[in-house]
């Protein structure tokens, strides 16, 4: 390119006056130069930059194979946590995730610095702008290998497995062993593309800078303040938004009187007497120990503002009347309200939302009143209010958490104990639940009526009530069931009409479904779900078809990969971890016990056992099967979620560990004061 | 036997002598009514109205935006004359209620004679509007956390409605006006769960069973709390229509935590309820509080029973009267699913026959019926005092007497009269007198058959070809049937109930003559 054309050059001319380049500025080489780097790091994005592949023995001959990339772990991570997690090792999922979530950033910045380097006059920041790309592939393997160390000798001592090995170094490149397992590691495509990228960037430094058009130019200083002033309007949005403090006020009441629609309205510490209607769209913003106290009659806080946020807060001692639906929380025909870090205590209802599409409840605690259940009111309720979130928020000691007629609500990570349905749902469609717990209630969760639910990685157990369900399912289509764990239910899961139209699917895929009386019941009206992959261990009956019909119009292997049947004898010739033998469910002793219900009470009992044995060495009675897995799991597939224990169980463990601690820092403190002594 | 009709706010009434309907009475002021019963002395029929509606509006009339203001659901107390077999408007009279949906009703006995329990649904009075931004019908209508119970003292009603200054007459029959019967308490409400079925009675009246299908519980409410809280003036609020609502903690007796769904309930005569489960697909049987049970073993679930599928309600025998005296509960299931082959996207229902007479509940048997079911009674076959045959021959069954038109054998005529042309014969086995009758085009044609059999059983029919007649005439009676013969032709007539060895020989001739 040695014959630019004559616009440029006189481009040149006229703008590169002040400042005279060792060479001339070459447009295209710089240009190609930096927009090839700024592809190649998006294409490294996509692709693995560390590739660990590994054998066990559990996996036969398949290779799991895992590959990260700046952020993202890929592949067989459920297998590798699997086995991770036997020896006490976390779930890589959990590792990094800082670096991970500022990845993006770094990506962002990598990109626009080459974009911008070519036009930047002076080296250094030239250098400073490719600076990104070029420390990518020199950090990225740095944290892999601190993460790995960290990971493979933090191991949790009480897993089922501990290793005999003390230390493990693992390798960034190359093969090693660890116990049983083979594993060999590499560096994958993205990182090569991205140390090139980086190589190749080192030009734009040693180039001669581009000249910046004179419009450009002029108009840099306003473009700079412009910016500035956009990002400061979006950092701090409106200035003038007044801070009204309470005290000044006399009243809650008093301080909303003159507050305007995005003011802030602190609260300070102490019990306020009031019951206080937030008609504005104002932050009400407790002061840590700021009470809202309702004195046992009517609703505390009532909000009718769309926009309206409530942070930090503290109501308790609502009214209990049903026919006034006394709350803590009233949220009446509002949108976009917040409720944030706040505390709800000793009401009968707890957050009542009526109308308030895309609320948002976050880090909120809600414990009823201590009545008896038949007495309490609901701890959430969401009725007729679209596209809400509720994110870690704690209810106990509540009727249900209630979504009726409230679609799009996500709710993740909330925690609902010791209530009645720890979700009561219908009339809802496409909602997503993740990570929530519901320990100890009634019924775990009942779904009714709905289409379009995801439900990932919940905990549905201990449910204790007549109807004692994890998870009741009726007439719902395209229900999508996916590393739940189902533990310690009378019944874990309960479909009744499930999928309830043609075309309507109900997958219930890699859930551990243990220790309940009956781990799937099953209406006969439900037909066509999938079950894969899920671990069904322990239950005294694993799968019960009311009225004695048959499970067969359901799907009990996906792709040739079955279930895990703590029950099924299992044979693996070939060692790819599915049985030969088909698991049918056909105990003789449940038919016999169906028939004559006094055996009921040898239920579990070496007897019944006898009864099944024999029954399938010497096959005389015939009984009716209800279901066949042709490809029945050897082991179990437990994922990191699946296979934790319940808090409720860990809390004495933590007790003891805490006092153990606390003993600990005693005995050390008196040794230590006897040494200075 | 009455029926109600809730299409049309009408009751039916039918004679156990030969189950035919005597009478239809169409009740004013209320287009639909889903349940009605009698007073425990047969003194009054209630009914109550389901839909509310504007009726003392012009026309009926008003926009559903004046749904609050203009619109009432009625409650009747209708006499009844059981010798006439009619409903006497000018001694029935009405009780004007708020605009929710009155439902399922129970009159009381016992210490509760006098009291009378609706239960209701929508008291968030939600007409929908789905098509102009509003939530739908049953969104709205289920939103609240309780309706209300309502418990009317029909005893004193009775008393009020006697003066006309206090019950005005609208469309022919007095009616009680809502600000009225709250002044003269008439009308006080209890907090219940929402959307409930069914309210019960105790066989001895003692107790009101409530369950709202949303709940996992039967709630049992005390008469004689309910008594003492109305005398009390114990109460938590006011509707918006100023009805008192007593305090929901001082009525309520006992809450029996059942299973999902619980629906309606059913009573035996050893001191145990039943309440069938529409979300489980249970029955689900418990023991009563006292006088039935001692304290420490009072309103426990004891027992548990599945049934297929979707059971509505479920029946035992006299279980609504003060003496159950069955071993069995009938359970009427919505869905029969796989009990029976499919015969068609209309498959039948399931009734299913229970065994209640032990410690545990047995499903006996499953038995397919059509076309929903929705409630039944029992009653000892030894009240039947049904005819076999009529008591006399030519008999009107409408009339309860001897028909004008009965024909004696041998005395059977054809007749014309202008245009009218009138037969009066008789049907016996295997043959009708006359078998030839002759019109033309365009007359009128008159049939008054009488079976002058006197057999049990025997019954014959009367089918006429293209005329789309036909008649069932049961030994003894006299039966009509009229139309215009407007087609020429010949259309024979036939017997079309089988009766005889000569049955299909058991025929006549319409001769349409054409018009010239």
């Amino acid at each position: 390119m040695s014959s630019p054309t004559e616009a440029s050059s006189g481009r040149d001319a006229a703008g590169g006056g002040g400042s005279r380049s060792p060479s001339r500025p070459d447009f295209a080489a710089s240009l190609t130069i930096s927009f090839v780097v700024a592809i190649a790091l998006l294409v490294a994005w996509t692709l693995p930059w560390w590739i660990m592949k590994s054998q066990a023995p559990q996996y036969g001959q398949r290779t799991l194979v895992i590959e990260i990339g700046p952020r993202s772990v890929e592949g067989d991570v459920r297998e590798v946590d699997l086995l991770g997690h036997y020896v006490g090792i976390r779930p890589m999922g959990s590792l990094a995730r800082l670096e991970r979530t500022l990845a993006p950033l770094g990506l962002a910045a990598a990109v626009v610095g080459v974009l911008l380097a070519p036009w930047l006059r002076p080296r250094w920041l030239r250098l400073l702008a490719v600076l990104p790309v070029l420390v990518m592939p020199v950090i990225l393997p740095i944290d892999l290998k601190l993460w790995m160390n960290q990971a493979v000798n933090q191991r949790d001592p009480d897993a089922a497995l501990n290793l005999t090995v003390t230390r493990i170094d693992p390798k960034l490149f190359g093969d090693y062993e660890v116990g049983q397992f083979k594993v060999s590691t590499d560096l994958g495509a993205g990182f090569y593309i991205d140390l090139m990228a980086g190589l190749l960037s080192l030009g734009l430094v040693l180039a001669a800078p581009l000249p910046v058009p004179d419009r450009l130019r002029r108009q840099r200083l306003i473009a700079a303040v412009t910016t500035a002033g956009l990002v400061l309007l979006v950092l701090v949005p409106r200035a003038d938004a007044a801070q009204i403090d309470v005290a000044a006020h006399g009243s809650i009441a008093g301080a909303l009187a003159v507050a305007r629609d995005g003011d802030v309205v602190v609260v300070p510490p102490g019990v306020h007497h009031e019951h206080v209607v937030l008609d504005k769209a104002v932050r009400l913003v407790g002061r840590p120990g700021a009470v809202l106290d309702g004195g046992g009659e009517g609703t505390v806080l009532r909000i009718s503002a769309s926009g309206a946020e409530v942070r930090g807060l503290t109501l308790r001692d609502s009214g209990s009347g049903y026919d006034a639906e006394d709350a803590g929380i009233r949220i009446d025909h509002a949108a976009d309200v917040r409720i944030v870090d706040t505390r709800v205590e000793d009401t009968l209802f707890g957050i009542f939302v009526v109308q308030g599409d895309r609320c948002r409840i976050e880090g909120t605690t809600v414990v009823g009143k201590d009545l008896p259940h038949v007495r309490r009111g609901d701890g959430i309720r969401l009725w007729y209010s679209s596209g809400c979130v509720l994110t870690g928020n704690r209810v106990e000691r509540s009727r249900d958490v209630i979504v009726w007629y409230s679609s799009g609500t996500t709710a993740e990570d909330n925690v609902v104990r010791t209530s009645r349905y720890g979700l009561h749902y219908m009339y809802s469609n496409d909602n997503v639940f993740r990570r929530n717990r519901f320990e100890d209630n009634q019924v775990g969760a009942a779904i009714m009526y709905s289409r379009g639910i995801e439900l990932t990685e919940n905990a549905f157990s201990f449910s204790n009530g007549p109807s004692a369900y994890g998870l009741l399912l009726k007439d719902a289509d395209d229900v999508f069931i996916v590393g739940n764990r189902f533990v310690h239910n009378a019944t874990g899961l309960f479909f009744d009409g499930a999928p309830q139209s043609r075309g309507g699917r109900v997958d219930v895929r890699g859930n551990l479904i243990a220790r309940g009386d009956v781990g799937i019941a099953l209406q006969p009206a439900s037909r066509g779900i999938r079950f894969w992959e899920n671990s069904l261990i322990g239950n005294r009956t694993q799968v019960e078809v009311m009225g004695g019909g048959s499970a067969e119009g359901n799907d009990w292997s996906v792709g040739g990969r079955g279930n895990y049947w703590s029950d099924a004898l299992v044979y693996d010739a070939d060692g790819d971890g599915l049985s030969e033998l088909p698991h049918r469910l056909e105990s003789t002793y449940e038919d016999l016990a169906a028939r004559y219900p006094a055996l009921a009470f040898y239920a579990g009992t070496a007897g019944a056992d006898a009864i099944d044995t024999a029954a399938r060495l010497f096959p005389i009675f015939a009984p009716r099967p209800r279901l066949a897995d042709m490809h029945p799991l050897v082991r179990p597939m437990l994922t990191a979620w699946t296979a934790d224990r319940d808090e409720r169980r860990r809390a004495p463990g933590l007790a003891v560990a805490g006092g153990v601690l606390l003993a600990l820092v005693a005995a050390t403190l008196a040794g230590a004061r006897r040494v200075l002594a | 036997m009455i029926g109600t009709d809730k299409s049309a706010g009408r009751v039916a009434i039918a004679s156990l002598r030969d189950f035919k309907v005597k009478s239809i009475y169409k009740i004013p002021n209320m287009d639909s009514d889903h349940h009605g019963l009698f007073t425990d002395n047969s003194e009054y029929i209630i009914v109550s109205s389901f839909f509310p509606s504007p009726y003392d509006q012009k026309n009926g009339y008003a926009p559903i935006e004046d749904y609050k203001a203009k619109y009432r659901g009625v409650v009747s107390f209708l006499k009844f004359d059981r010798k006439a077999g009619r409903i006497v408007p000018a001694e029935s009279f009405q009780i004007e209620l708020p605009p929710y949906f009155q439902d399922l009703s129970i009159a009381g006995r016992g210490p509760s004679e006098g009291l009378f329990f609706i239960n209701s649904m929508n008291t968030e009075m939600a007409t929908g509007g789905t098509l102009e931004g509003k939530p739908p019908m049953e969104v709205g209508a289920s939103q609240r956390e309780m309706d209300y119970l309502h418990v009317l003292d029909w005893k004193k009603a009775v008393e009020v409605a006697k003066d006309p200054a206090k019950a005005k007459v609208v469309n022919g029959i007095r009616v009680i006006a809502l600000p009225t019967a709250v002044a003269e308490g008439l009308l006080h409400f209890i907090p219940e769960s929402k959307s409930p079925h069914g309210v019960d009675l105790v066989p001895g009246g003692e107790y009101v069973v409530v369950s709202g299908k949303l709940d996992p519980h039967v709630s049992a409410y005390s008469v004689e709390k309910i008594k003492k809280a109305i005398a009390d003036k114990n109460f938590e609020g006011k509707d918006a229509f100023d009805v008192p609502i007593l305090k929901y903690d001082a009525v309520i007796e006992a809450h029996i935590e059942t299973g999902l769904g619980p629906l309606h309930s059913v009573f035996d005569d050893k001191g145990n309820g039943y309440t069938s489960h529409f979300l489980d697909s249970t029955v689900v049987k418990y023991t009563l509080g006292p006088p039935y049970n001692t304290p420490d073993k009072a309103w426990k679930v004891v027992d548990k029973v599945p049934v297929h599928y979707n059971i509505g309600h479920l029946q035992a025998p006299g279980s609504n009267t003060k003496k159950p005296w069955g071993k069995y509960v009938v359970a009427l299931n919505k869905w029969s699913v796989d009990r029976f082959p499919p015969l068609g996207p209309l498959h039948p229902q399931n009734l299913q026959l229970i065994d209640i007479s032990g410690d545990k509940m047995k499903v006996l048997s499953d038995t397919p019926t059509i076309g929903e079911p929705h409630n039944s009674m029992m009653i000892p076959t030894e009240l039947l005092q049904a005819w076999t045959v009529y008591p006399e021959v030519g008999f009107d069954a409408l009339k309860m007497a001897r028909s004008s038109h009965a024909t004696e054998q041998g005395k059977e005529s054809v007749k014309r009269d202008g245009n009218t042309v009138t037969v009066n014969g008789t049907v016996v086995r295997s043959h009708f007198t006359p078998d030839i009758v002759r019109v033309k085009q365009g007359d009128k044609v008159v049939f008054n058959w009488t079976n002058v059999e006197t057999a049990r059983d025997s019954t014959h029919g009367f089918g006429v070809h293209g005329y789309n007649v036909n008649l069932s005439i049961d030994p003894g009676a006299t039966e009509r049937a009229e139309f215009v013969a407007t087609r020429p032709g010949v259309y024979p007539y036939y017997c079309t109930e089988f009766c005889s060895a000569l049955h299909m020989e058991f025929t006549g001739w319409l001769l349409v003559e054409p018009k010239a």
